[in-house]
């Protein structure tokens, strides 16, 4: 797989559970969990191979010029320390600062992410807040050391709805202000459209297609994305199509046959799926897919989901 | 700007943290009454339930009717039971417990003064237990299922299957008797470092005992924390991992190690009483065994009752410190 991201701008990496979304994210700062390994490969970051890194580069890289926001804020808070203070440690370690400095600039930061009355919520421990409060944290302390790279890996899957979209308004408002890149893990259609420039569709831990968030909208190539697309339910009256699951599971990555991974579960299979490579080819303007058998064009003509010009 | 971001920081702190702490202490001491009562209780009936008669068990059969109703009346034998146990009660309040028959001293004296060596070194042993197992957990934990960690349990099993006289023995057959590092046996309060030497090995045997315990509880617990997100977020902050075990993750494991620690409070008082006679320590130990052996009663009460006490109160300690560990806790109970 292999995808590039400029600076200050959005990648969102879609696609099921288990696809390897959070995966990736990880592999690119080196912490994949045992017993897993990045077998092979390079992660260029501002000019250097992060894979090919020590761990001294790697330590300095984390926290410092990436930073990452996990999903549940709950869980990837210290419960036993004041939600101030994790962000304090993040200054004083990456940015070397005194403790003086540090608090001011924690208050700060807390204030930066709308979080009400700052210097008090400083003192909370994670479990007084609520669950966006405690993103928000979580966010704070990410941008902390004032990252290149922001990697959000699904932020706001444990949050109810309504704070959601404040969190993911949140996250472009920081970027736009400080210019970093962010990579955005997402199942949400909607989410993507709204806040990100590049998708990179993944499935069984290969990108499968990949394109400017508008070329996927209009002309999703490869039958996963289509059967993703189709699987939205949708509102607007006026403009509507029956929502079709995907049908069948996502296949265990330790047992994958040989050829497209999405075979099994492909309207379009045909003779040859088990044999093609994993390969990206173009299809479109910046626009790649896996699947090398039929463009776009094909696709739109004969997709059940996607026939009478939708969407 | 900054002195008032700075006034805040103060007003909040001392309308947060504290209060809480100090209901949820409240509450912890409410909760010991009834043990506390129970324990007293216990420790008088101790005399009231001896078969046949406390005086004529201490003096023997030789005895002449009237140093056993002197006995009698000395420990208030003579009165109803009620009246004994007001007596006791009021007794054990101001810490007057009558005298020892053995040693014809006050028994509070008595106790005193063995009970600071015993504590010595019962506070020795947990401390040695401690440093013994807090790197071996960490690092069995970290090298899980690794040969680290099969070592460790090995390791732990076998000293644990060892009773701690034979273990007691051991050490001080090589430090002592072998190396010469160390006393055989004995007390000798010259000074402090003396003192340390003669705690040594008892603190050893008794530390050695204990630590695969801890290790163990410890491990396990280090393992589960290893686990969670927030150790990963600590990792992906870009900390050294030692900073990610020693602050993310230990202070998150010490719950756990804090319980075991105090159960086995009582277990260590009850170890003492062997290993203080095995390496002759006149602590409390040896003291219950004497008072038993002599039945000196009086000093038998007092001690269940001391006992009994001490382990009430390393059972509020140990709530106090989850407490000061996890201000989660003090959210659940306060």
């Amino acid at each position: 797989m292999s995808f590039t991201l400029e600076r200050g701008a959005t990648l969102a990496l879609v696609g099921e559970s288990g696809s390897g979304k959070s995966m990736t994210c990880r592999s690119i700062i080196g912490l994949v969990p045992k017993p897993g390994e990045v077998i092979e490969g390079r992660v260029m970051f501002d000019g250097r191979d992060l894979l090919g890194s020590s761990r001294t580069e790697l330590r300095k890289v984390r926290g410092g010029e990436i930073g990452m926001v996990f999903q549940d804020p709950t869980a990837s808070l210290n419960p036993v320390y004041k939600v101030g203070n994790q962000i304090v440690e993040v200054l004083r370690i990456k940015r070397g600062m005194g403790t003086r400095e540090a608090t001011r600039r924690a208050i700060e930061l807390l204030d930066r992410v709308g979080i009400a009355s700052p210097a008090t919520q400083f003192h909370s421990y994670p479990h007084e807040m609520s669950g966006g409060m405690r993103q928000r944290a979580m966010i704070a302390s990410a941008i902390a050391a004032e990252p290149m790279l922001l990697i959000a890996d699904e932020p706001t899957a444990a949050l109810d709805v309504t704070v959601q979209a404040q969190i993911l308004a949140l996250l472009t408002e920081l970027q736009q202000d400080t210019g970093m890149a962010m990579i955005l893990v997402s199942h949400d259609f909607g989410v993507i459209a709204q806040h990100c420039d590049h998708v990179a569709v993944m499935y069984a831990g290969y990108i499968v297609e990949q394109a400017p968030v508008q070329e996927i909208f209009d002309h999703p190539s490869h039958p996963y994305t289509q059967a993703l697309l189709a699987s939205i339910p949708q509102l607007d009256p006026a403009n509507r199509w029956e929502m079709v699951p995907v049908r069948g599971q996502p296949p265990e990555l330790s047992k994958l046959a040989p050829g497209c991974p999405f075979s099994p579960r492909c309207e379009f299979v045909r003779d040859g799926c088990e044999s093609v490579p994993m390969s990206l080819q173009e299809v479109g303007p910046d626009h790649v897919t896996a699947c090398p058998f039929v463009t776009w064009r094909d696709r739109v003509a004969t997709s059940p989901h996607l026939r009478d010009g939708q969407p | 700007m900054v002195r008032a971001v700075g006034n805040t920081l103060i007003r909040q702190r001392q309308r947060g943290g504290p209060g809480n702490v100090y209901r949820y202490l409240g509450r912890r001491l409410l909760h010991s009454i009834p043990v506390v009562v129970a324990v007293t209780v216990g420790a008088f009936v101790i005399i009231v339930l001896v078969p046949g008669d406390p005086a004529l068990n201490m003096l023997g059969y030789n005895a002449t009717p009237e140093s056993l109703a002197i006995l009698r009346r000395d420990l208030g034998l003579d009165r109803s039971v009620p009246e004994q146990f007001i007596g006791f009660v009021r007794g054990a309040v101001v810490g007057d417990f009558g005298e020892s028959i053995l040693k014809k001293e006050p028994v509070r004296d008595v106790i005193a003064t063995r009970a600071v060596i015993s504590f010595s070194l019962l506070f020795y042993s947990a401390v040695t237990a401690v440093v013994v197992a807090v790197p071996l957990a960490i690092l069995s934990a970290v090298r899980r299922n690794r040969w680290q960690d099969h070592l460790m349990r090995l390791g732990s099993m076998i000293t644990f299957a060892m009773p701690s006289f034979w273990l007691g023995l051991l050490l001080a057959l090589f430090f002592a008797i072998r190396l010469g590092w160390l006393p055989v046996a004995g007390y000798d309060k010259t000074n402090v470092l003396t003192i340390l030497r003669s705690l040594t090995l008892p603190a050893a045997t008794i530390g050695l005992f204990l630590a695969p315990i801890l290790a163990r509880t410890l491990r396990s617990s280090i393992i589960e924390v290893l686990d969670q997100e927030y150790v990963e977020a600590a990792r992906a902050r870009g900390y050294r991992e030692s900073r990610v075990i020693g602050r993310h993750v230990m202070r998150n494991s010490l719950i756990a190690t804090v319980t075991v620690l105090s159960l086995i409070i009582g277990f260590m008082i009850s170890g003492s009483v062997i290993v203080e006679n095995v390496f002759a320590i006149p602590g409390l130990g040896s003291l219950i065994v004497d008072a038993v052996l002599q039945r000196d009663y009086p000093v038998i009460q007092a001690l269940v009752l001391f006992f009994g006490l001490t382990v009430i109160v390393i059972n509020l300690a140990a709530d106090l410190t989850y407490a000061a560990i996890d201000p989660r806790v003090r959210l659940v109970t306060g």
